[in-house]
C-alpha cells in the first residue's frame, strides 16, 4: 500500500496541486457504498466547501452524520501528507446509528445512501435552524449569499415555506410534470423537487438518450388513469416529466439493478451506457431558467460485479483536470481515456461488469 | 427494456429509391469465424478502400521508380527486433490469392482492395462487391502485431497501380507503418521510437492526390505532417514556430536536413504549452499571442485529442473533429483557420465534407449530426436520432441528388447511375465524381444524403434538402410578416425563367474550366448553381440591402483567397496539381459563399413553390422534430418553435421568440466580417460559444430526423462507407457488411459469373 502511495505522487509529478489531498478510506467491512459516494461528494467541490464551512461555522455541536461529514472531509483536508489513506471510523459508527439498514456488514446500495445522506444532512440544517431561530436567522442569510450562484430560487413553490439550505442550492432541481388530458385538453403541470434523477438504462445507448427516455410521453390509461380536475373524473391523459430548474450538481442514478420476479432478487443490468465528460440536458422544460447550462462530468461511482449483495464500489473523480481512481483505501492516477472501460457490456452473456453507477455532473458556472 | 433481441436486426430497409439490402455473402470479416469475442476495448473497427486502376504502363513506371527510392534511402525494417519499437508482425502471411490475379488478368479491368483492423489484427481482401461472394480463405495480407494495436489506415489511391496500394498503417502506441499489402517485404517504420509522439494514432490520411505525404494526428491533440521518403528525426525533434493563430501554433523540425515531421500542428492549451517549452529562444512573441487566447480556453484543457480530419474533395481546406468539442476548419495550405464550430456538448468524434465542398457534418458525443455551412460559417442544422455517439458521418454522393421537374425519381436513378458510371471510368478517383451531373437538367435545388452510424448500433440515413440549410428561415421570418410572404415568390418565378438561359451559357463556360482542372462533376455542378444565385440575387430587387453587403463580403473574400492560392504556389510541400487551378476554383468557391448566404429569401421561396407542386418532393423535404406536446402547442411561450409542417402545405415555419433568432441572423453575418478581416474566432469558451453561430442554442437551430433509422447490428457501428452500386458498415465485433443499393444487380445467390454487359461495378 505504502508503494502504491508513492505511485501516485510520482505518477502525478511536479503537477500536484496545492492544497489537495488525495486520501483512500479504509474499509470497515462491505463499506465500498459508503466510501465510494464520500470520495465522489468530497471531489464535488462546491459541496466539499460547504461541509468545509459547516465544520469551522459549528465548533462544537451535538454529535451528528454531518459533524462527522465534516470531521471527515476536514481531516483530509489539512493532513500534512498529500497522498495515504484515513479510516472514516468515527462517520461509519455514527451512520449505523443514524440508521439501522446500514448497521451491519452486508453490501448496501450506494444510491441509497447517497439519497440518505442528503436528505439526511439537509435535514440537521434545517433543524439546527430551527433550534436555535433566534440566533440562526443571521446564519440562514450568510449561506446564501455566499452559496448561491442561482438566479432564481425565489418563485420555487416548494422551498417557498423554508428558505433553501445549501444542501438545496447544490443538488436541488425541479422537474415539472405536464398532464394533458385526452378528454378536455386541459394541461396541468406541477412542480416536484429533486435532489438526483434515476433513469432507466437500455443496451448501447448515452446518457444522454436516456435522459431524453426519462421525459418521453407516457400514457396513463386504464388502471392507470389520471384524475382530471376540470372533468372531475379519471379520465386518459399523456404525462411528461422535464427538468425545469437544473441543479448545480446534476446527479444521475442509473437503474442497473432491476428486480426479476422469475428469480425473486435484483439483476444486475451490465448494458453499456455511455456518459461524456460534458453534458446539456435535451430534456428541459420551455420555462426553464437556464436551458443550455453546460455541466462536466465531475465523479462517478462504479459498481463492480454481478449483482447487489456481492459486488465492490469504487469511484473515479476529476480532480484539477487528471482524472483518479478511489478504490477504498487506494488511489491511482488513471487516463481520461480508461473511462471508457465503466461504460459497460455490449453483450448479454451474463457477466461481472464494472459500469458506471451513479454520474455527477457539476455545472460550469459553479466554479465561477 | 430488454429491446434488443435477436431477431430484430433490419436487414433490409425501402427508402424512398427504393430497397437496400444485406448482402450476407459479401461479409467480410477474419478468416476463421470464432464464436463472439470482445473487441470491446479495442480501437475501433475501421475500413479503408482503394479501387485500383487497370494496366497503365506510367502508373507502372511510377510504381518502379517509388520502388528504386524505396531501396535508396534503405528502410529500417531490420525484421522488428527493437525493443522500443514493439510493432513486430509476426505473421505476414503474404499469399497473392490467384482468384485476385485472375481478376487482373481476366475479365475485370479495375479491382478494390478493402482493409479493416481487428484488435491486434489487420486484414487485406480483395473487395469483389455486389456480385461476388467474399472469399475469406485468401486474404492478400494479414498482419498480426504483438504489443500494439492497429488503430487507423489508409491506402494511397495515387500511387495505387493494378498490382496494389501502399497502405499506412498507425497504431495505439504512436507508431506508424507503411507497407505494401502482397507483398513480403516489410514496409517502412515512421515514429518507431516514439520520439515524435507517443500517444495512440487517431487518424492518417495521405494528402489529396500526393504520392508521399501523409498527414497523422494523434489523441495527444497533435497533427503531424509526414514525407514518407524522408527519414524521422533521429532524437526527440526539436521544432521552431512556423505559424500561429487564433488557439493554434505549428512549427516545423529545427534541423539541417529535412526530416520527418515536416510539420507539427498543436491545437488549444497545448499548442501554447509546447510551443513556448519546446523552444523558448525564438517563439517569445508567437507564444505569448497564444497565452492571451489559452486563457479564454476553459474546455477540454485537459484532453483535446483530434478524432478524425478530413479534407475538402476540392483538396483546399482541411476539417478538424477534436474531442474538445471544436471543428476547426483550416485553408491547408496557408495553414490559416477559416472555421470553428462547436459541438452542444463533449466531443466531436467524426467529420466528413459534403462532396461540393460546401457543408461539413460532424457527429459526436452529444448523438448529434450536426450540420456546419462552411460557406456561411455557421451551423445550420442539427440531426437527431441517434440514441448514443455518433461514431461515423459520411455523405453519399451518388444520392446526393438535385430536384427538377420531373415526378418519378427512380427512373431518373437509373439513368443517372449510367451516366456516372460512364464518366468514372475516366476518373481514377471516383469519390470526387460526385453529385448529379447537373449539365443534364436545370436544376433548383440540392438534396444532400447523408450517412450516419453511431454506437447504439443504428445506421441512420437523412435527407438535408439546401432549403433547410439556408438562412432564410431567419432572415425571412424577421424581416417579412406572412402577408408579404407572396412578393418573393413571384419574383423568383420570374428571376427563374430569366436566369436559366443565363445559367446555360454559364455553366457551359465554367464547365470547361473545371474539367480542364479534372476537378470532377461535384465541383462542376455546384459552380453552375453558384452561377446562377448570383444572377438571382443581382435581379433581386427585394434585397437590395443584403445585396450590398453581399457585394462587400464578396471582395473582402474573393481577395482573400486569392492571396492564399498565391501562396500554394509558394508551398514547396504541394506536388502535383497546378496551382492555377487551385486559384480558379478558390475564388470561384468565395464567390459561391456570399451570394448564398444573402439570396436564401428568394431561394426559398422558390422552394415552397415546388414542394407545392410536386409531392415527391414532400418526402424529400426535411420534417423538423416536432416538440409541440401532443397535437397542440400546450407549453405557452414555446421555445422549441419548429414545427415545420411536413406533408404538403409548403414550408411554413412556426415563429416565437424571433428576437433571439433575430440576433443570430446578425451575428452570422457578423462572424463573416470578422473572418474576412482574418480573424476567425474571440473565445474557445463553450459558455460564450453558446448563442454563437459556431454553437446556436438548441432552440435557435433546426433540428432533423432521420428519414430511415434502423438497427442493424448488435454491436456498436463503426464505418461507414458509400459506393456507387452498395454501402458498407462495419461493426466493432470486425464485421463488414455489404449492403446492396436499389436496383443494383446483386449476388442473390453464390453463381460465379454476371454479364459484364450490365455491370455497373467500377
Amino acid at each position: 500500500m505504502g508503494t502504491n502511495i508513492s505511485q501516485l505522487e510520482r505518477d502525478i509529478g511536479s503537477d500536484f496541486p496545492a492544497n489537495e489531498h488525495y486520501f483512500g478510506l479504509v474499509n470497515f467491512g462491505n463499506t465500498c457504498y459508503s466510501n465510494s459516494v464520500l470520495q465522489a461528494l468530497y471531489f464535488c467541490k462546491p459541496f466539499r466547501d460547504k461541509v468545509l464551512e459547516y465544520k469551522l461555522k459549528n465548533k462544537r455541536n451535538k454529535e451528528t452524520l454531518l459533524t462527522c461529514l465534516a470531521d471527515l472531509f476536514y481531516s483530509i483536508a489539512t493532513q500534512k501528507k498529500k497522498v495515504g489513506s484515513i479510516a472514516p471510523k468515527k462517520f461509519i459508527a455514527r451512520l449505523r446509528k443514524e440508521k439501522e439498514e446500514f448497521d451491519n456488514y452486508m453490501q448496501q446500495d450506494a444510491h441509497e445512501f447517497l439519497n440518505f445522506l442528503i436528505n439526511h444532512i439537509n435535514e440537521i440544517i434545517l433543524a439546527e435552524r430551527n433550534q436555535g431561530k433566534v440566533k440562526a436567522s443571521t446564519a440562514g442569510v450568510s449561506i446564501t449569499e455566499n452559496g448561491s450562484t442561482l438566479t432564481n430560487n425565489n418563485n420555487s413553490p416548494n422551498t417557498a415555506t423554508t428558505e433553501p439550505t445549501w444542501v438545496h442550492e447544490i443538488f436541488q432541481g425541479v422537474l415539472t410534470s405536464e398532464t394533458r388530458c385526452l378528454n378536455c385538453e386541459t394541461i396541468s403541470s406541477k412542480d416536484e423537487n429533486f435532489f438526483d434523477l434515476q433513469v432507466d438504462v437500455d443496451q448501447n445507448t448515452s446518457i444522454t438518450h436516456c435522459l431524453r427516455c426519462f421525459s418521453n410521453t407516457e400514457t396513463l390509461c386504464s388502471d392507470n388513469k389520471f384524475k382530471c380536475d376540470n372533468c372531475c373524473s379519471y379520465q386518459e391523459a399523456q404525462k411528461r416529466m422535464r427538468v425545469k430548474k437544473l441543479p448545480m450538481i446534476l446527479a444521475l442514478h442509473l437503474k442497473r439493478f432491476k428486480y426479476m420476479e422469475q428469480y425473486n432478487r435484483h439483476i444486475k443490468v451490465s448494458h453499456r451506457v455511455v456518459f461524456p465528460l460534458e453534458l446539456r440536458l435535451f430534456n428541459t422544460s420551455d420555462d426553464a431558467v437556464n436551458p443550455d447550462r453546460m455541466y462536466d462530468l465531475t465523479a462517478v461511482v462504479i459498481h463492480c460485479g454481478s449483482n447487489t449483495n456481492r459486488g465492490h464500489y469504487i469511484s473515479i473523480v476529476k480532480s484539477h483536470g487528471f482524472w483518479l481512481l478511489f478504490d477504498d483505501d487506494m488511489v491511482d492516477k488513471i487516463d481520461a481515456s480508461a473511462i471508457e472501460d465503466f461504460y459497460g457490456l455490449t453483450s448479454d452473456i451474463q457477466k461481472s461488469s464494472e459500469t458506471g453507477y451513479l454520474l455527477f455532473y457539476q455545472s460550469r458556472d459553479a466554479e465561477k | 427494456m430488454e429491446t434488443n433481441g435477436k431477431d430484430d436486426l433490419k436487414t433490409q430497409f425501402v427508402t424512398r429509391e427504393g430497397c437496400y439490402r444485406l448482402l450476407n455473402l459479401s461479409e467480410y470479416s477474419r478468416p476463421n469465424r470464432v464464436g463472439y469475442q470482445s473487441n470491446q476495448n479495442s480501437p475501433q473497427v475501421r475500413v479503408s478502400f482503394v479501387s485500383l486502376p487497370a494496366n497503365c504502363s506510367s502508373q507502372q513506371q511510377q510504381q518502379q521508380q517509388q520502388q528504386s527510392t524505396e531501396k535508396a534511402t534503405g528502410l529500417n525494417n531490420s525484421n522488428g527486433n527493437n525493443v522500443n519499437g514493439p510493432i513486430n508482425a509476426i505473421t505476414s502471411s503474404t499469399s497473392l490469392s490467384s482468384s485476385f490475379t485472375n481478376g487482373i488478368n481476366g475479365i475485370q479491368d479495375q479491382s478494390d482492395w478493402i482493409c479493416f483492423n481487428f484488435g491486434k489484427e489487420l486484414y487485406t481482401y480483395a473487395y469483389r462487391g455486389v456480385k461476388k461472394a467474399a472469399d475469406l480463405s485468401k486474404p492478400i495480407d494479414k498482419k498480426l502485431y504483438k504489443g500494439t494495436n492497429p488503430s487507423c489506415h489508409d491506402f494511397n489511391q495515387t500511387t495505387s497501380t493494378n498490382e496494389g496500394a501502399p497502405l499506412l498503417v498507425g497504431f495505439t502506441t504512436g507508431q506508424i507503418q507503411l507497407i505494401y499489402p502482397g507483398r513480403k517485404e516489410q514496409g517502412k517504420l515512421f515514429n518507431e521510437e516514439r520520439l515524435i509522439d507517443k500517444t495512440k494514432v487517431t487518424c492518417l490520411k495521405w494528402l489529396p492526390n500526393s504520392p508521399n505525404l501523409f498527414l497523422a494526428a494523434h489523441s495527444s491533440g497533435h497533427l503531424y505532417l509526414y514525407n514518407e521518403e524522408l527519414p524521422c528525426s533521429p532524437t526527440i525533434p526539436v521544432y521552431q514556430p512556423f505559424k500561429c493563430g487564433d488557439g493554434y501554433t505549428v512549427v516545423t523540425c529545427k534541423s539541417k536536413s529535412t526530416r520527418n515531421p515536416l510539420f507539427k500542428w498543436a491545437f488549444g492549451l497545448n499548442c501554447a504549452t509546447n510551443g513556448s517549452s519546446v523552444n523558448s529562444s525564438s517563439s517569445s512573441s508567437s507564444s505569448s499571442t497564444i497565452s492571451s487566447n489559452s486563457s479564454s480556453y476553459s474546455c477540454a484543457s485537459d484532453n483535446s485529442s483530434i478524432n478524425e480530419f478530413c479534407f475538402s474533395p476540392c483538396g483546399t481546406n482541411l476539417a478538424i473533429a477534436s474531442q474538445d468539442g471544436f471543428l476547426r476548419v483550416f485553408l491547408y495550405e496557408t495553414m490559416e483557420l477559416v472555421g470553428i464550430a462547436r459541438s452542444y456538448f463533449g466531443g466531436f468524434l467524426c467529420v466528413c465534407w459534403s462532396p461540393d465542398s460546401k457543408y461539413i457534418v460532424v457527429g459526436g458525443e452529444d448523438d448529434l449530426v450536426t450540420v456546419y455551412s462552411f460557406n456561411e460559417r455557421r451551423v445550420v442544422a442539427r440531426c437527431q436520432g441517434h440514441r448514443s455517439w455518433v461514431s461515423v458521418v459520411a455523405f453519399d454522393p451518388y444520392t446526393t441528388l438535385t430536384t427538377w421537374d420531373q415526378n418519378d425519381f427512380s427512373d431518373d436513378e437509373n439513368q443517372y447511375e449510367m451516366s456516372t458510371s460512364s464518366n468514372l471510368n475516366n476518373n481514377k478517383r471516383h469519390r470526387s465524381a460526385s453529385i448529379r451531373d447537373s449539365t443534364l437538367a436545370p436544376e433548383k435545388l440540392i438534396c444532400y444524403r447523408l450517412g450516419s452510424v453511431s454506437q447504439d448500433t443504428q445506421l441512420c440515413l437523412w435527407d438535408i434538402t439546401e432549403d433547410i440549410l439556408r438562412p432564410h428561415h431567419r432572415v425571412r421570418l424577421s424581416t417579412l410578416d406572412p402577408t408579404q410572404q407572396q412578393q418573393p415568390q413571384h419574383n423568383s418565378n420570374i428571376l427563374n425563367s430569366s436566369t436559366q438561359c443565363n445559367n446555360k451559357t454559364e455553366s457551359v463556360q465554367i464547365n470547361g474550366d473545371c474539367s480542364a482542372n479534372n476537378s470532377g462533376n461535384g465541383d462542376r455542378s455546384s459552380t453552375s448553381l453558384i452561377i446562377k444565385d448570383t444572377i438571382d440575387s443581382s435581379i433581386s430587387n427585394s434585397h437590395i440591402k443584403t445585396m450590398n453587403s453581399s457585394n462587400s463580403k464578396l471582395i473582402n473574400c474573393v481577395s482573400g483567397s486569392s492571396v492564399a492560392s498565391d501562396n500554394i504556389t509558394n508551398d514547396n510541400c504541394n506536388n502535383g496539381s497546378s496551382s492555377s487551378t487551385k486559384k480558379g476554383k478558390a475564388s470561384l468557391i468565395s464567390v459561391g459563399n456570399n451570394s448564398n448566404t444573402n439570396l436564401s429569401a428568394t431561394k426559398v421561396s422558390l422552394n415552397d413553390e415546388k414542394t407545392n407542386n410536386h409531392s415527391t418532393f414532400n418526402t424529400l423535404t426535411q420534417r423538423f422534430t416536432n416538440f409541440s406536446f401532443g397535437s397542440d402547442k400546450s407549453s405557452k411561450g414555446s421555445k422549441k418553435n419548429f414545427t415545420l409542417v411536413g406533408k404538403g402545405s409548403g414550408t411554413s415555419v412556426d415563429q416565437k421568440g424571433n428576437s433571439s433568432q433575430n440576433c443570430d441572423g446578425n451575428s452570422a453575418t457578423s462572424t463573416l466580417r470578422n473572418k474576412s478581416n482574418g480573424s476567425i474566432t474571440t473565445t474557445y469558451d463553450a459558455m460564450k460559444l453558446i448563442g454563437t453561430p459556431a454553437c446556436p442554442r438548441f432552440d435557435e437551430c433546426p433540428v432533423l430526423e432521420p428519414l430511415v433509422c434502423k438497427k442493424i447490428a448488435h454491436e456498436r457501428l463503426t464505418a461507414l462507407i458509400f459506393r456507387e452500386d452498395c454501402f458498407l458498415t462495419a461493426c466493432q465485433d470486425g464485421f463488414v457488411y455489404t449492403w446492396a443499393r436499389p436496383h443494383s444487380s446483386y449476388l442473390a445467390t453464390s453463381s460465379p459469373t454476371v454479364p459484364h454487359s450490365s455491370s455497373t461495378i467500377v
